[in-house]
């Protein structure tokens, strides 16, 4: 797995799975574009719909009177002939998944005359009653059915659809999504500033990344606490919330949102990234470049954790690239810099990857709708993406089945990212600066993509389910063996962090091919906070870096004494990473086992002996680390001349970054639900949605050659 | 479904949170981990107990008075249990593990013994922060393994245990603690899934949910006189008690899950006693909230029809299938049908996976955990006795042996339906275990008596004796405590100890202190350092001996 080739070839074996997958076989059609009518219209006079709200723009709706909302659309009948209305009313979602929060109705005004004359207005009256809806914003589009046709078409024009937009939350509630995806921003114009403002300064530009971090980190603490656990998808919006819907020019939307699922990754993203800040303070002689990555990396992983439109995703995604040569070649040495661009190639081809995958669902799905304007050329939204029916016969992607590809390529751009940044970064993580760096990347390897991987997968690739995850499960168990290899071998505490992160990696997909509900809260407990241990040891091995110029444990040994405080939080965050009970890494790896346990027990005792060896070699290098004796050598060395021989314990500026990871972890470990119970409803959504209509948790037997629509009931 | 009686647990609530018990100990252990430099920069004067020594003890301290207050509880309680509900840490599908504490008499005079222990040595005995540290640790994971009630807090109460055992000796075999947690994982989902279905086809899987229902209304014993009827029936009042799944609403008078989706109040929230509710046949939704999945369709609600509400009489809501709760466990395998028979127990007993009766497969997997935790605790517990003092030594083991032994003890519901054969072959593999350190005599004594006394424990566990467990591990506590104390075994030695204790102990003078260590991209100067105090020749023979 730390070779480009490993990378590679567990791609080549997922897209060999695929070519092995059932493909639903159905009607092609995508319920984002329903047709009014077959008839042909009449000859002669017709009428022409046209719908006067502001064009490309979606209808907001404004404070009424107590807890209704409204507003209006005009319409006009532009041709020269009558035109009925036949519908006006909000679009209808999914059985079970309705678009629209309730309490949301569109009614022609002026009576129930549907006839217009030709020339003639009316005006649709868009209503909502939020006291009704447990969802504070609503988004939906508003129908309009008519028997509009142009004068020479030889069809109906399809049914308008204007787009209605409402939010009754006020002050920072009206923006969170967009400020948590943004703020990190501030810190790369810090760093674009610093050069010219002689008092900012390398330092004070490290004091502020280090305070917007913080305040980044302070915000998904209160988007955990302000977010309502019990929301999903039955009360509208796909059981998102804090909605923001904007038009972006050349048809582009930014449409973010924050659900429940989200919730984990982004408290434990955000911890990561302050943690890295405060470690990139002693970035001195790059320390523009480091943050200016740092910002681009904190404003990429939170985009792909909350972006909602597929375009919007990619562009988040690939934002990764010139954050990870930023982050990479914060140093003076040329190798840095050659490594640098390559982790940046292999970010945007992680990105091009997923790219791929998601412009060919789109593509496959479709024309679709837009919560802004109505209509879109192709379905973006994830929301939507999931609503699609594919046909046998739907246009390929990649060469794969759209179903089939919705799982392959996700995990593709994952095990790109997670498999070849790592090693760039590990690798050369000789110096204190790309220690921070390191923690940084590898503490967000899985995290967004790891959560699109969840919502892909489980989304637009539900029908596929079964038979990919056929082949699924043991490949994850065998990525998680190879990295087991890796974690045995490795002869740095960085390199250990990396291979910890494949291993568990490989398990959180066994796990989640696995559909059960444990195994999906598994893999989504494991993709949310292995990366909060992995850093924390990260951190914890660059500050030993900083003292020594190593943090090899075969060179170290006897350090429990000289620094008790590096020992502890080695020890939280390898314990973590271990998955000792009491402690945030616990859970994600035992829900896996108790996935993985009714459909395949003999790969959950294979997972658990995975498991078992990966914190051997972790109990291994903490031993060798900080116990034993001290060797004598350390003592004459020069680098610790100017400690009077002594290694110094970490400072308090260390712990600033340091603790806040350590205190999740613990935190967590003994009340995960503080973020879990957020991801609950989200997770049995999903696993209705990819084993539905059996008694709980049946995990039956798929036979080769059963068609994975059977399930469906 | 066919209609369950009791007998029905009585349990009362504890005055206290039994788990401040566990958390105040932990805390002391984390003052004193994160503030060792400190504390051992401010020594106390000769013969007054350390700062360090003061934190730990009133970490215990702490725990006894709340552990006291529990065995009060519990003894004016009818079922001699006095529970704790804490909180859910996870609920997923059928799978939930609370942290939820009980105790009952033996385990609570057990628990208050370790507690009062540890408040003697850290007051008498503890010098450093890291003997307090160890000191507090090992209080707080064997508290939490005596009063943990479900095996999702038996396994942190192990993890914390085995995270002492390396911290107060030498770690570096993390393989047998990681096979230890491993085992009692596999033990647990085993166990969960088991008691829901069963697996078709063994190893390789197929697993068949058993379609039945998560949570049934229980009364004590089946009533002999047909329901009364009339109106001066109707007005009388029964009560309702549900004590587990904590966080669970429950609704009176819900005809399906779709009129839930309108707001309404709850009749009240698990755990509570004896609400009142009409005497009728009433129909009630337990919703878990999260993701629980507790209907046979695969719903999060649970619904009860035509639940027969007497006047003067309680009804329990208890869960059914998957728990990892020992006293829901023991109650579900404890029910009984109207002919007197147990229709849960027959049905899980004979289930088989993998070839062998599920209870079987289950204890075995508990056993086989213990076992490994305990493999290496006698090397384990000398070292501590080496590096630590025997203080230390004799709480580590006691943390160690309850933490091990104690999922495997509180199990004993199943015991009387696992194969007798499998249970003593692992008693004695055990006993071997404890055995072979037994053989060279001196320091080495205890830690293996110690392990003899957990090998007993777990016969006793074979022998249907569960609340035997823990006093039979706490005598193995005493032994190595004992056995420390006989053989006047050197005090910690300077060399192994942390660098952080060396200035309390030699009084380095403070010119000494560790520089702030300058910026990377300039290099501090040379700081001047005190001379080390040489040993005396005497304490070095020491050293060496021990070491």
């Amino acid at each position: 797995m730390s070779s480009p080739f490993a990378a590679v070839a567990i791609a080549a074996a997922l897209l060999a799975i695929a070519g092995d997958a059932t493909a639903h076989t159905g009607a092609a059609r995508s319920e984002a574009t329903p047709t009014f009518t077959t008839k042909k219209p009449p000859e002669g006079p017709r009428g022409k719909l046209e719908v006067r709200a502001p064009r490309g723009e979606a209808l907001r709706l404004l404070p009424l009177e107590g807890a209704l909302w409204g507003g209006e659309i005009e319409i006009a009948n532009t041709g020269d002939g009558p035109l009925t209305i036949e519908r006006v009313g909000f679009l209808p979602g999914r059985e079970g998944a309705p678009r629209t929060p309730p309490g949301a109705s569109a009614v022609l005004a002026k009576g129930r005359d549907l006839k217009l004359a030709p020339g003639e207005t009316k005006r649709v009256e868009v209503r909502w009653r939020s006291d009704l809806a447990r969802s504070a914003e609503l988004s939906g589009l508003v129908e309009i059915q008519s028997d509009s046709a142009s004068p020479s078409a030889s069809a109906f024009d399809e049914p308008a659809l204007v787009g209605v937009l409402g939010d009754r939350r006020s002050g920072l509630g009206l923006v969170l999504a967009s400020t948590l995806i943004l703020l990190p921003l501030l810190v790369l114009l810090l760093a674009a500033a610093a050069s010219k403002i002689r008092a900012l300064g390398d330092r004070g530009l490290a004091r502020a990344a280090t305070g917007i971090f913080l305040v980044h980190a302070a915000l998904a603490i209160v988007a955990a606490a302000w977010i309502d656990p019990q929301l999903t998808s039955l009360d509208g919006n796909d059981g998102v919330q804090y909605l923001e819907h904007v038009g972006l020019p050349g048809g582009l939307r930014w449409s973010v949102g924050i659900d429940g699922a989200s919730i984990p990754f982004l408290v434990a993203t955000t911890l990561v990234l302050l943690g890295a800040s405060v470690a990139g303070r002693r970035v001195r002689l790059h320390g523009r470049s480091f943050f200016a990555g740092l910002a681009l990396l904190a404003t990429s992983t939170t985009g792909t954790l909350l972006a909602l439109d597929s375009r919007l995703l990619v562009a988040f995604v690939a934002l990764g690239a010139p954050a990870a040569f930023l982050l990479v070649a914060a140093s003076s040495d040329e190798r840095a810099r050659r490594a640098g661009w390559g982790a940046a190639a292999i970010v945007g081809a992680s990105a091009a990857v997923l790219g791929a995958g998601v412009w060919g669902l789109a593509a496959a799905a479709g024309p679709g709708v837009d919560l802004v304007s109505g209509r879109a050329d192709a379905t973006w939204l994830l929301g939507e993406l999931a609503r699609v029916e594919w046909a046998s016969d739907a246009r390929r992607v990649v060469g794969l089945h759209p179903a089939v590809a919705a799982w392959i390529l996700p995990i593709a751009a994952l095990a790109l990212r997670a498999g070849l940044v790592l090693p760039f970064a590990t690798g050369r993580a000789l110096e204190p600066a790309s220690a921070a760096a390191a923690a940084a990347l590898l503490g967000t390897s899985l995290t967004g993509l790891g959560l699109v991987v969840v919502r892909l997968s489980l989304g637009p690739g539900a029908i596929a389910a079964s038979s990919v995850a056929v082949g699924l499960v043991p490949l994850g168990v065998a990525i998680a063996v190879l990295g087991l290899v890796e974690a045995w071998r490795a002869k740095d505490l960085v390199r250990l962090a990396s291979a910890s992160v494949q291993v568990q990696a490989g398990l959180a997909l066994a796990a989640l091919a696995t559909r059960t509900p444990q195994g999906i809260g598994g893999a989504l407990a494991t993709f949310a906070w292995h990366g909060m241990a992995a850093a924390l040891l990260v951190l914890v091995a660059g500050s030993l870096r900083d003292r020594v110029g190593t943090s090899e444990p075969a060179k170290l040994g006897g350090l429990h004494g000289e620094m008790p405080r590096a020992a502890l939080f080695a020890g939280v965050a390898m314990l973590a990473a271990g998955g000792l009970p009491g402690l945030a890494g616990f859970w994600g790896p035992s829900l896996s086992v108790a996935g993985l346990a009714p459909r395949t027990p003999l790969l959950a005792v294979a997972a658990t002996l995975v498991l078992i060896v990966h914190a051997g070699a972790l109990a291994r290098a903490y031993a060798q680390t900080f116990h034993g004796e001290l060797s004598a050598r350390w003592k004459e060395s020069k680098e610790l001349e100017p400690f009077g021989g002594r290694f110094p314990d970490l400072r308090a500026r260390e712990l600033l970054g340091l603790a806040p990871l350590a205190a999740a972890l613990l935190a967590l470990g003994l009340h995960p639900r503080a973020l879990l119970a957020p991801t609950e409803p989200k997770l049995l959504e999903l696993h209705r949605r990819v084993d539905p209509a059996s008694p709980s948790q049946i995990a039956r037997h798929d036979r080769p050659g059963d068609d994975p629509t059977d399930e469906r009931g | 479904m066919t209609e369950l009686f009791g007998p029905l647990p009585r349990h009362d609530v504890a005055s206290l949170p039994l788990i401040v018990a566990a958390l105040a100990p932990l805390a002391a252990a984390a003052v004193t981990a994160v503030g060792a430099r400190w504390f051992d920069e401010n020594p106390r004067r000769e013969g007054r107990p350390s700062l360090a020594g003061i934190v730990a003890a009133s970490g215990a301290g702490i725990a006894a008075v709340v552990v006291g207050a529990g065995l009060v509880t519990a003894s004016k309680s009818a079922s001699g249990l006095a529970i704790s509900p804490g909180w859910a840490l996870l609920r997923v599908g059928s799978i939930q593990g609370a942290a939820g504490f009980d105790v009952d008499l033996a385990r609570g005079v057990v628990a208050l013994v370790l507690a009062a222990v540890a408040v003697a040595h850290a007051w008498r005995s503890v010098r450093d922060t890291r003997s307090a540290t160890a000191t507090s640790m090992a209080v707080a994971t064997a508290l939490c393994a005596l009063l943990a009630d479900g095996l999702a807090m038996g396994a942190i109460a192990l993890g914390g245990a085995l995270a002492t055992a390396a911290f107060a000796g030498t770690p570096g075999r993390g393989v047998r603690g990681a096979a230890a947690l491993g085992l009692l994982i596999l033990g647990g989902v085993t166990l969960a899934w088991g008691l829901e279905g069963r697996w078709l086809r063994g190893l390789q899987g197929e697993y068949l949910s058993d379609y039945g229902p998560r949570f049934a209304a229980v009364r004590d014993a089946s009533p002999k006189a047909p329901r009364p009827r009339g109106l001066a029936a109707a007005e009388g009042r029964g009560t309702l008690t549900m004590t587990s799944t904590p966080g669970a609403d429950v609704y009176v008078g819900v005809a399906d899950d779709v009129s839930l989706r309108t707001r309404r109040a709850p009749l009240a929230t698990s755990p509570f006693r004896g609400v009142e509710v009409p005497a009728v046949l009433q129909k009630i939704a337990i919703v878990p909230r999260g993701a629980a999945v507790v209907g046979g369709e695969g719903n999060e609600v649970a619904l009860l029809d035509a639940v027969d509400v007497r006047a003067g009489e309680d009804v329990m809501l208890l869960p059914l299938g998957a728990t990892w709760t020992w006293r829901d466990l023991d109650a579900q395998l404890a029910l009984r049908d109207g002919e007197g028979k147990h229709p849960l127990r027959s049905a899980f007993a004979a289930k088989r996976f993998p070839g062998v009766a599920l209870p079987t497969a289950v204890l075995a997997l508990l056993f086989a955990a213990a076992f490994a935790a305990l493999w290496d605790a006698p090397k384990r517990l000398a070292e501590a006795l080496a590096r630590g003092g025997r203080g230390e030594a004799g709480l580590v083991a006691a943390a160690l042996g309850l933490a091990a032994l104690l999922p495997a003890a509180r199990a004993g519901a199943l015991v009387p339906l696992a194969g007798a054969g499998v249970l003593v072959a692992l008693a004695i593999g055990v006993l071997i275990a404890g055995g072979r350190a037994a053989l060279p005599v001196g320091s080495w004594f205890g830690p293996a008596a110690s392990m003899l006394a957990a090998g007993a424990g777990l016969l006793a566990v074979a022998a249907d004796a569960p609340s035997a467990v823990a006093p039979l591990v706490l005598l193995g506590a005493v032994a190595v405590f004992l056995t420390a104390s006989a053989s006047a075994a050197p005090r910690p030695v300077a060399a192994t100890l942390p660098a952080t204790a060396e200035p309390a102990r030699t009084k380095e003078p403070r010119a000494a202190k560790v520089p702030r260590e300058p910026d990377a991209a300039t290099p501090a100067k040379p700081t001047p350092v005190a001379p080390a105090t040489t040993p005396k020749p005497k304490r070095k023979k020491r050293e060496e001996k021990a070491r």
